[in-house]
């Protein structure tokens, strides 16, 4: 989504604009929904729970009235089975026959075959229990309309407590009462109701670590278990769908992400089968929720394909409020803001989450009236921990950074904020402190921020996190840091700004499962900068500006951090890297050279060029680890080196996304006579071009490489991951395509085409393993991924390096078939003769500029890896 | 004459078209209605002078009391007089034999040809045997040109619906007639949106600090050289010497800054069939590399360069936005922003276009010199999700005027298909690819549209 303009013009010097923060305020907001009264929620989502009559046994598509026999012949049936089962349950026997016939058809014909369960159920009882079953099930429908008369009412928060009391000990006594009897289905959904109930009081307080919540909770599961058993015995299917929703909520709140995940996806699953549209709608807003909550954006943007899937905008909020957070969180504010304008809730008791939504994206896009208005509507109708982070952004914005420390600090905090609004609220206390100057009191927030963030982290799941990158957010990591090299630190900012990003680099694994993850000291930080002759170099970019950070060898006489603000955010930086690499596309010479300068002076400020210059002197090729963070991993850094660094000097840049734990440079092997290598083409694909020189390309390295062996076309895919698995150096010249069937939704669908219709996908790397010292990818944009905020991207060349490859050849965009052989076969050359795998690289990209040939076919051509 | 075609007044004050003058609707549609700028701004000029004997006389009183005192227009003015004699005497010299280059289009059954009836026909055939010049433009003229450009898929996006490329006449005396014609018809205001006009704003003026101006250009000294390149038509048969005076009047459209989108002379060089000329060696369209993979985005053109001042060169109808169909996508929306061309510009709006379809047109094309880029959407199920943004700029090539008026005494289909290769050397890949379009259909032209430029 394509689709980035607005992020201008950060007027603060330090701390850039307030409005950067804001995303993370939008983190809090769609953690904390929802917010509406209970009783508006409650009976708003338990509509469908009307009774047994209503066709809820059967599913939601069911029709109420009048569709003709013949016309459709599953309605017609479905209607009759509902026919003859009020005759039976009000004592007329004659209607056993024909229900038991009908269910049978709806069985064997429409695969329906709940249906003969619930009528074999009913036909069992005898009249006298019919009727009393029928008569607990008009209590229970009493209580239902006694929920939904206080939706009507609109009680306030104090009178439905009250009455949600009374409630609550009327259904337990007619589960009690009906459980005892031989027609107990109305104690199953007087349980499911109770556990509802329980679930939306909990989801609103934040006392979950009190003795309180943990009996209610407790309780709301223990019911929840018993309703699922209860519908199970009678036969009744559908009606399960509303338990196992509140079973995942509920087990969401206990902190169960996974099992409250499955529980979600197996009312989808059913409620799909049924053709019950609304708790597939319930069921895939509470996924959406949990994948906000752990940071993953793709399965956001899975579920929240489906939803639309499902309803449209006007009829249902939560994919209008997802949806503008997604344009949000992709820097389309204005977009964003647009489609809440358009679509605003029916509901009054979505207006504070609407208000807020309008009054963030106003403040992103610069329209401080509006963002004013929302705040004070905020202020005079929500008394929340939501309405106190949004006044504290509101005063940030007013450049009230006194009141926001009075807002937000003494405590309140502690006691008022459950952890991940804890988290938030201490970023915007970190930066209006600040804004004060007070970098020790800044730095303390900033740190306790991170440190509630990591401990979320460690709840969840470590394969499919981005705590960081998604609601704490990469303005926070870059204020940390920003304030670290105020306080003359810029070694603990290096460590900030490797130490939360690219984590999946760091991650200690059992096969494909991340256990935990490895934190950078300030040791490895220097052991790092050791291993090249120019250091490291990294940025961590926000939305709206960035931080660059320079860790030099201890050769020199120079301070061995160095550490600036960059003044460009995320989406001026996407924005230029796109223009950029478009131009290289496009073979505008020109053009390329000046965009390149500019990018250039924004990343390499005049300082770190002066470093470079004193540590480069009387050196050939000085090395420059380059770790690429956010939307820098997308800029060809190879061809700001080469044509816009201003230096006055070659650099050579060795490229990683992050640092990896530990110092490996120290025994590299010596890449001019690696044994081993395995060679492999797809000259020719099905629908896809021949590729001459890719042939061409692997017959000249077969003469070029001592001992190397070419993969036989037959068993390419056999010969491959054989010379994965054992780590061995490997060169394939081939097709790269997108949309293979990946198992891993992390790791974006690519695949190296091996022929005959094999293919080596990302997610087979990932299983894989390699730890390969050296593997060239000469594909187009063998480089490219799902692009994750804090971690990168996610693709074929992750998998490789998350595995312990050493180093990779890749392209950046795609690659023409003829260059690619020409660069190839430099590279190897110049690896023979002895050179560094960048150096290599380097060399060979060189060579190509020299002959005139355009960038578009060798500054695509990167080195990633630690050399 | 201001008052009646509004060239100093803004639209909607008297004297435009709620002026008194409203009763002659026929007049008033051929009129070129300048919605706002000065009368010496180059297209408009362009259009006033090259119809100047059409002009009513008060039109005609204006415009000569404008270009007495205007620095900048008198020269052009008295350029298109020297221009306006040359022709007039290179035309009588037209030999008798040849017929008029309406019947030969005619008989070379372009589109919207009249038919001839069989006798004539006869006697034009007998004169193509014997007359090279003749038969070689009549043959261009035959085959029709195969629409629509296949396109292959790309990841998960579908065929994009192809807009059919316009087929233009090219007979060069029916050029000379139909400049007055189709510069009239350009009566559409910027960026006219086909199908439906959202929201339009005017195009941002350029800053003269920092802008090219292409209407300052010297264009005496542009027109010299090729002048002299028209020499050597001064005793070949009738039509050539038609021919030359609208690539003439062409090269001051040039020169002044820009033709009429609807020029028909683009038919010219959209003509052409290897069948119809006999088979060729070769192929002179340009090799796009053979990529290791595919090409990514959604947004196809504009890309690289539009010309500035170019329109008449290709078929293309003014600025076409082309994108790969998005799955599921209800209707499409660009929005366009002009900006210095820096790495960090974020740019000004300039408009906004809507279509059902993720081909469409902008209708009269008239944006300044300069950088734009456009970011586009596709509504899907209600909801409106970008599907990215590309950059492009409008810029002027004068060495591209100058070869290409140099290949024009080439053979179709070389001529066109030089031309392509021309226009997409030069990075103008938009205007190649329309004129592509346009040539008889091949392997090589087919897989030239297929696989557009850039990576």
């Amino acid at each position: 989504m394509l689709i980035s303009k607005p992020g201008q013009g950060a007027e603060l010097r330090f701390s850039g604009s307030a409005v950067g923060w804001t995303l993370l305020l939008t983190a809090w907001i769609l953690i904390a929904i929802p917010a509406r009264s209970d009783a508006a929620n409650v009976a708003g989502t338990n509509v469908e729970s009307g009774g047994i009559f209503g066709g809820s046994i059967l599913g939601g598509r069911l029709p109420q009235s009048g569709v003709p026999e013949g016309q459709d012949l599953l309605t017609s049936r479905v209607q009759r089975f509902l026919k003859h089962l009020r005759a039976l349950r009000t004592g007329d026997r004659k209607a056993e026959q024909p229900l038991l016939d009908v269910a049978r058809e709806l069985c064997e014909q429409h695969s329906r075959c709940d249906t003969l369960n619930v009528a074999h159920y009913y036909t069992a009882l005898s009249n006298s229990e019919l009727q009393r079953g029928l008569e607990y099930e008009d209590r229970y429908r009493e209580l239902f309309s006694a929920v939904n008369d206080a939706r009507r009412r609109g009680l306030k928060r104090e009178a439905w407590l009250e009455e949600r009391a009374r409630i609550l000990i009327q259904l337990t006594v007619l589960a009690a009462e009906s459980g005892a009897d031989a027609d107990h289905a109305p104690a199953g959904r007087a349980l499911s109701l109770s556990a509802l109930l329980r679930a939306q009081s909990l989801e609103r307080r934040a006392d979950s670590d009190s003795l309180s919540f943990q009996h209610e909770l407790s309780a709301g599961h223990n019911e929840v278990e018993r309703c699922l058993a209860i519908l199970k015995d009678v036969g009744q299917e559908s009606p399960q769908l509303e338990a196992l929703w509140v079973r995942g909520r509920l087990l969401r709140l206990s902190g169960r992400e996974a099992a409250a995940r499955t529980s979600f996806e197996h009312c989808l699953t059913q409620s799909n089968r049924f053709g019950y549209d609304s708790f597939s709608e319930r069921a895939l807003i509470e996924l959406l929720r949990l994948a906000r909550e752990r940071g993953d954006l793709h399965a956001r943007e899975q579920l929240l394909e489906r939803l639309s899937q499902l309803r449209r905008p006007e009829e249902c909020w939560p994919l209008v409020r997802e949806f503008a957070d997604l344009m949000f969180q992709k820097d389309r504010a204005a977009e964003a803001q647009a489609i809440l304008l358009r679509y605003p809730p029916s509901d009054e008791a979505d207006s504070s989450d609407w208000h807020t939504y309008v009054g963030n994206m106003a403040l992103r896009t610069g329209d401080e009236s509006l963002a004013e208005k929302e705040a004070l509507w905020l202020e005079n109708n929500e008394a929340s921990s939501r309405a106190m982070l949004a006044r504290a952004q509101w005063l940030l914005v007013r450049k009230q950074p006194e009141d926001v420390i009075l807002e937000l600090g003494g405590g309140a905090l502690e006691i008022d904020f459950e952890p991940r609004a804890e988290a938030i609220g201490r970023s915007l206390l970190g930066e209006a402190y600040a804004r004060l100057g007070d970098w020790r009191a800044a730095s303390t927030q900033f740190s306790r921020s991170l440190a509630l963030a990591e401990v979320y982290r460690s709840r969840l799941s470590q394969n499919d996190h981005n705590v960081f990158g998604e609601w704490i957010g990469l303005h926070t990591i870059t204020l940390a840091a920003l304030v670290q090299a105020r306080l003359n630190q810029p070694l603990q900012a290096a460590l900030i700004v490797e130490n939360f990003q690219s984590r999946s680099l760091r991650d200690v694994r059992s096969g494909r499962i991340a256990r935990q993850t490895e934190m950078l000291s300030v040791d490895s930080l220097l052991g790092w900068a050791d291993a090249y002759e120019l250091g490291w170099m990294s940025w961590a970019i926000g939305a709206d500006f960035g931080i660059a950070v320079h860790v030099s060898p201890a050769r020199i006489d120079m301070e061995p951090a160095w550490a600036q603000r960059v003044n460009r955010g995320r989406r001026e930086l996407n924005g230029a890297a796109r223009r950029l690499r478009e131009a290289v596309a496009d073979d505008g010479r020109e053009q390329v050279l000046s965009l390149a300068q500019e990018v250039s002076t924004a990343l390499f400020p005049e300082a770190l060029r002066d470093r470079l210059r004193r540590l480069a002197q009387g050196l050939t090729n000085p090395r420059l680890l380059v770790l690429v963070h956010g939307p820098i991993e997308s800029v060809p850094i190879e061809l700001l080196l080469e044509a816009g660094n201003g230096l006055g000097i070659s650099i050579v840049p060795v490229v990683m996304p992050g640092l990896p734990e530990e110092v490996r440079s120290i025994g590299a092997p010596d890449f001019s006579s690696l044994g081993g290598w395995t060679l492999a083409s797809s000259s020719t694909g099905e629908a896809l071009p021949a590729l001459p020189a890719a042939d061409a390309e692997i017959e000249e390295l077969l003469q070029l490489i001592p001992g190397a062996k070419r993969a036989n076309p037959g068993r390419a895919t056999e010969t491959v991951e054989h010379a994965l698995k054992l780590g061995l150096p490997m060169h394939l010249a081939t097709h790269l395509t997108w949309g293979c069937d990946c198992t891993d939704t992390r790791l974006a669908p690519l695949a190296l085409q091996l022929g005959s219709g094999a293919a080596l996908c990302s997610h087979r790397v990932a299983e894989l393993a390699p730890n390969s010292p050296l593997v060239v990818l000469s594909a187009c944009e063998t480089a490219e991924g799902r692009f994750v905020d804090a971690e990168g991207l996610q693709g074929l060349t992750r998998a490789f390096l998350e595995s312990g490859t050493r180093n990779l050849l890749v392209t950046l965009w795609p690659v023409a078939d003829r260059s690619a052989k020409r660069i190839a076969l430099d590279f190897h050359r110049a690896l023979l003769r002895g050179e560094w795998p960048s150096v290599a690289a380097a060399e060979a990209r060189a060579s190509a500029r020299q002959d005139g040939i355009p960038p578009a076919d060798w500054a695509a051509f990167r080195l990633i890896g630690i050399d | 004459m201001s008052e009646k075609f509004g060239l100093f007044a803004p639209p909607g004050t008297p004297g435009s078209d709620s002026g008194p003058d409203r009763t002659d609707m026929k007049a008033q549609r051929h009129q070129p209605r300048l919605e706002s700028g000065p009368v010496c701004s180059a297209p408009r000029l362009a259009a006033l002078l090259l119809r100047y004997d059409d002009l009513d006389p008060l039109a005609r009183a204006g415009l000569e009391r404008h270009v007495a005192i205007c620095p900048e227009c008198g020269p052009r003015w008295q350029l298109f007089h020297r221009v306006d004699q040359w022709l007039e005497t290179a035309g009588g010299e037209r030999p008798a034999a040849c017929p008029e280059s309406e019947e030969l289009y005619d008989y070379g059954r372009g589109p919207g040809h009249r038919p001839l009836s069989g006798e004539r026909r006869a006697e034009l055939e007998t004169h193509l045997v014997h007359c090279e010049p003749c038969r070689g433009f009549a043959t261009t003229l035959e085959t029709p040109v195969s629409i629509p450009i296949p396109i292959r898929k790309s990841r998960a996006v579908e065929v994009a619906a192809e807009v059919p490329a316009r087929v233009s006449a090219s007979v060069a005396a029916k050029v000379t007639s139909n400049i007055t014609s189709n510069i009239t018809s350009k009566v559409a205001p910027k960026l006219e949106v086909t199908p439906e006009v959202v929201r339009e704003q005017p195009a941002p003026r350029p800053d003269p600090q920092t802008e090219q101006q292409p209407e300052r250009r010297d264009f005496f000294d542009e027109l010299r050289p090729w002048l002299h390149l028209l020499k050597p038509f001064e005793r070949v048969p009738a039509w050539v010497p038609v021919a030359v005076a609208a690539g003439l009047l062409l090269t001051i459209q040039f020169a002044i800054g820009g033709w009429d989108k609807n020029s028909d002379l683009a038919g010219e060089v959209l003509a052409g069939t290897e069948e119809g000329i006999g088979s060729l060696p070769r192929s002179y369209l340009p090799d796009l590399p053979v990529l290791r993979g595919e090409k990514g985005g959604l947004l196809i053109f504009p890309r690289g360069k539009l010309l500035a001042g170019g329109e008449g060169l290709t078929p293309q109808t003014g600025l076409t936005f082309e994108l790969l169909a998005a799955p599921d996508a209800e209707s499409y929306r660009v929005s366009l922003f002009r900006h210095a061309g820096g790495a960090f510009d974020a740019g000004e709006f300039v408009t906004e276009l809507k279509s059902p379809t993720p081909q469409f047109d902008a209708g009269a094309w008239t944006l300044d010199a300069g950088h734009y880029t456009w970011e586009a959407w596709a509504t899907v199920r209600g909801l409106e999700r970008p599907l990215g943004e590309r950059d492009f700029e409008v810029a002027l090539d004068p060495e591209l005027f100058t070869r290409w008026i140099e290949l024009k005494s080439l053979d179709e289909p070389e001529r066109g298909q030089r031309r392509v290769a021309l226009l997409h050397e030069r990075g103008f890949f938009g205007e190649a690819r329309a004129l592509a379009r346009g040539l008889p259909q091949t392997e090589k032209r087919d897989a030239y549209l297929e696989a557009w430029p850039g990576r």
